[in-house]
């Protein structure tokens, strides 16, 4: 019994750590003050992941969390990045029982247009509160290297962590003990 | 298992706390928009606890980076050497130029009587991590409030301006390149003295503004920090004018961002103004009403 409630968190941690070292290869100067370049969202990719094949591991909080951290470190809008995240991974996580039986083209397109999506959204929001924001062009060209990031990180999941859609029924279901 | 009201409960927490997060976000964005400082205090409270155990990644990535680019130049080796023989032959001539220069200036200023401003110190320190991303091109040096770092101090590499510290951690600080969308720096472009604003707009090469008289400039002058504002010291080089397929004035940057590893903050306080008249001239201004004034002086 106390196994039972132990792993679902160490699984949680798992997945977390993984998120940040996403995070810190998205800040790490490997090529420091290069303008113009453009690094993959990769904690996004990671939390579509995740919350895809395991949605009871990555609760509301964690990704609220990750968010929120991102949007600190990147210098990103405070609270706009997290809201982002949060939303797309709430939609995906209603997604998750339908995408499982689909091939992974379909997920990436869902992925693709929910990236787009948000975007835009958040360059509306920035442009309606007179914030200052790059232009639409550098934030779609982040959009799209993160598109093209979220195959690579799907195949290191699969593969070198061995997470995929369980067949069974109740580990697709979103509710678990551990609520945000 | 859980049973079905259990369930739907807990569908309905979880709505409860979803919508809470939501408001939170916006809570917190708003804030952003609204005391922007208190929020780039969290920040750095934040960049200060998590980086600098990420040191060490910081040095073996800068590593791998230069093993490549030397690999590059092991390439093309001879054209290089080429290159350099050529660029050494010029700079020949242009150390003969200085060190008359220099000597003249010496003259000049021992006839003037100048004094030459107090030499200025700086502290050195290197990037940790830089913040990929269009909505700011800054980075996160491993020196802070500890090591006399102060906000809004200037930071250079061995050339030019890189850029300005803003937010000061105790062991970390944030400067924004003068690339970032925020930058503004004041300058003034040389020959000509005319005055200017950089600001950064996400490409290597800044733009111009508020130039007075554009058409007096031409591309090569080189552009120094005028020092109004009294936040950046003048006379630090920023980098030359060049002109875009636009028509646009824009700056080609002295700083070589690419190879950007150390970084020098300065530590400058702004001269004194003189803002109140002399008492030695004029002893008692309010008690003279303009129409008594002595007119025989």
């Amino acid at each position: 019994m106390e196994e039972l409630t132990f792993k679902p968190l160490l699984r949680s941690v798992l997945m977390i750590l993984i998120a940040l070292t996403g995070l810190f290869l998205m800040i790490s100067p490997v090529r420091p003050g290069v303008i113009g370049g453009v690094a993959p969202d990769l904690l996004a990719c990671v939390v579509f992941f995740w919350v895809l094949r395991r949605p009871s591991h990555v609760n509301i909080g964690i990704i609220f969390g990750l968010g929120l951290t991102a949007d600190l470190l990147l210098g990103r809008p405070t609270g706009l990045g997290a809201l982002a995240l949060l939303l797309m991974s709430e939609f995906l996580r209603g997604q998750s029982a339908t995408l499982r039986d689909l091939h992974f083209v379909f997920e990436w397109v869902v992925v693709i247009a929910l990236l787009l999506a948000a975007t835009v959204a958040q360059h509306l929001v920035l442009w309606l509160t007179f914030a200052p924001t790059p232009g639409l062009v550098e934030q779609l060209a982040v959009t799209l290297t993160t598109a093209l990031a979220y195959p690579v990180v799907a195949v290191f999941g699969r593969y070198a962590l061995g997470l995929r859609y369980s067949k069974r029924r109740f580990m697709a279901s979103p509710h678990d003990e551990d609520l945000g | 298992m859980a049973t079905p009201t259990e369930k739907e409960l807990l569908q309905t927490t979880r709505q409860v706390v979803l919508g809470l997060l939501v408001v939170l976000c916006i809570a917190l964005f708003v804030l952003w928009r609204i005391d922007n400082p208190r929020v780039e205090q969290l920040r750095m409270a934040l960049a200060d606890r998590f980086l600098p155990a990420f040191d060490w990644t910081s040095r073996p990535a800068a590593t791998a980076t230069r093993i490549a680019q030397d690999f590059e130049s092991y390439i093309r080796v001879y054209e290089e050497n080429e290159e350099l023989r050529r660029e050494l032959q010029e700079m020949r001539g242009w150390r003969e130029a200085a060190l008359q220069l220099e000597q003249r200036n010496a003259r000049l200023r021992a006839l003037n009587n100048v004094r030459v401003s107090d030499r200025l110190t700086f502290v050195t320190g290197e990037v940790l991590t830089d913040t990929g991303g269009p909505f700011s091109q800054s980075g996160l040096i491993n020196i802070g409030a500890e090591n006399g770092v102060q906000d809004g101090a200037a930071a250079m590499d061995g050339l030019g301006l890189i850029g300005r510290v803003s937010g000061v951690g105790q062991r970390t600080a944030r400067i924004i390149y003068l690339t970032d969308i925020n930058s503004r720096v004041p300058v003034v472009v040389l020959p000509s003295g005319l005055r200017g604003i950089v600001s950064g707009d996400n490409s290597p090469n800044p733009t111009l503004d508020f130039i007075e008289a554009p058409e007096r400039l031409q591309p090569g002058d080189r552009v120094m920090t005028s020092g109004d504002g009294a936040v950046l010291p003048p006379d630090l080089l920023v980098g030359a004018v060049v002109r875009d397929a636009e028509g646009r004035l824009r700056l080609r940057l002295a700083a070589d961002y690419e190879r950007l590893e150390f970084v020098r903050v300065l530590d400058f306080e702004a001269p004194e103004t003189v803002e109140d008249v002399g008492s030695l001239v004029l002893p008692e201004p309010p008690a003279l009403p303009p129409e008594r004034l002595p007119e025989g002086n």
